[in-house]
């Protein structure tokens, strides 16, 4: 076979090889466009333009190598959400209201819960202490470092790590297993 | 939702990273890298969709399980209030909160003094000229709503810088956060040291001592306005931090 035969060849393995690793890509993908854009029709449409791009810069021999792929996605998911941002701000430039800006009390993942998931973790949560209820509020709603919620209770960081990954823990042990029903939780509000 | 116990990550990423990434507070350059990292990591995938779940549950109102006391709570209420009473007397007044949050004050907002060069006529330009002009004339509101238009279609470290001020003004501590390390990048530009400075401000107001330490000591050490009050905030910082 010749040389440029060769070439060729391994080109298409590569193109190959960055399909089936692309595919492998599409969960965080999905939560990365629901992080930058709120879980919906927007962030799914995202994802497939980010998939529909990244395929066709693969036949431009792009990227080099699968190593980069994941960072390589990140660009183009990257300028999808920066286009849809711009898509947005256009389509409410000339009426946006003074009070148009984001809502800080609203975050993008909040749709990636459903009510019933919401409702389950609710039930399981009041299975916690309250100074666990807290130390979660503080991580996961303020966003807060560890180091900081330590230094302000006075207590060892490694001691609050140890705590909040035994209660996320217990919450995983009470939500149960992955078909998603909070089986170890009866609900107080069911009728039978 | 999966909530069994996830699969190890193997990348080397911090204890409060995920925590951090569900809640909007890692810095741009930070949340760039894990997601990069989220792409491939199934077992942070896991952790942001049970972080999420626990966000949407500790965050809704009715859940019964806002365990913050009624007096914070009451603060929260009034920060969020007061922009549409007094955005410009917020400036002026230090609240009543207690320890480093009240170092999180500015008292007087970065001057900006138009360049008189005819404006660009793309619609990011003009959006931003439209929010310079409200911001000089103290309409924070409006400045923040044009600048981040203005951004959105194209990102500048001048129109972050003071989307930033403005949200800060406006006592959007989180979204001033997040402007103003937009405006850090890239690192030599011309707003960067006082984008430092303010950011510290933001995180202030948030009670995060240790992020707001950091941006005090990125203020150049010759930079003519702002490396003497870097260090004496940052001192003040120290003395009152817990």
């Amino acid at each position: 076979m010749s040389r440029a035969a060769d070439m060729l060849v391994m080109e298409r393995a590569t193109r190959e090889l960055l399909r089936q690793e692309l595919l492998k890509l599409v969960p965080g993908l999905e939560l990365v466009a629901a992080r930058r854009l709120g879980a919906g029709a927007d962030a799914e449409e995202a994802v497939q333009e980010v998939l529909a791009r990244a395929l066709a810069a693969f036949d431009r021999g792009m990227p080099a190598s699968p190593d980069m792929l994941p960072a390589f996605v990140h660009g183009i998911a990257r300028h999808v959400i920066i286009d849809e941002h711009r898509r947005r701000t256009r389509w409410r430039t000339d009426a946006v209201a003074l009070d148009a800006l984001p809502a800080p009390e609203v975050s993008p993942l909040q749709g990636l819960t459903d009510a019933a998931t919401q409702a389950a973790m609710g039930r399981a949560m009041r299975q916690l202490s309250r100074r666990d209820r807290e130390l979660l509020r503080r991580c996961f709603v303020d966003g807060e470092r560890l180091a900081t919620i330590a230094r302000t209770l006075g207590e060892p960081a490694s001691r609050l790590r140890k705590r909040k990954s035994r209660a996320l823990a217990r919450l995983r042990a009470l939500l149960g297993d992955a078909d998603g029903t909070a089986g170890h939780i009866p609900d107080p509000t069911a009728t039978t | 939702m999966s909530m069994t116990a996830p699969p190890r990550c193997t990348g080397e990423i911090a204890d409060d990273t995920v925590h951090r990434y569900v809640a909007g507070t890692l810095g741009e350059a930070e949340e760039t890298a894990f997601e990069i990292h989220l792409l491939t990591c199934a077992a942070c995938q896991a952790e942001v969709r049970t972080g999420a779940a626990i966000h949407a549950t500790l965050r809704t109102a009715d859940s019964g399980l806002a365990s913050v006391p009624a007096w914070q709570r009451s603060r929260r209420v009034l920060r969020w209030a007061l922009p549409a009473v007094a955005a410009a007397a917020l400036l002026l007044v230090v609240l009543d909160r207690d320890g480093i949050e009240q170092l999180g004050g500015v008292a007087d907002m970065p001057a900006f003094s138009p360049l008189p060069v005819r404006s660009s006529a793309a619609p990011a330009a003009q959006l931003a000229d439209q929010g310079m002009a409200a911001y000089v004339a103290g309409d924070y509101r409006l400045a923040a709503t044009r600048l981040a238009e203005a951004a959105a279609l194209e990102t500048s470290p001048g129109t972050s810088f003071f989307l930033g001020m403005s949200l800060l003004a406006l006592d959007d501590a989180t979204g001033a956060v997040r402007a103003l390390h937009a405006a850090l990048e890239p690192p030599d530009n011309a707003y960067a040291a006082e984008a430092h400075y303010y950011v510290a401000k933001a995180w202030l107001r948030h009670g995060m001592a240790d992020s707001a330490l950091h941006h005090l000591a990125a203020v150049p050490a010759n930079h003519v306005l702002l490396s003497g009050r870097a260090r004496a905030l940052a001192d003040s910082v120290r003395t009152r931090a817990p």
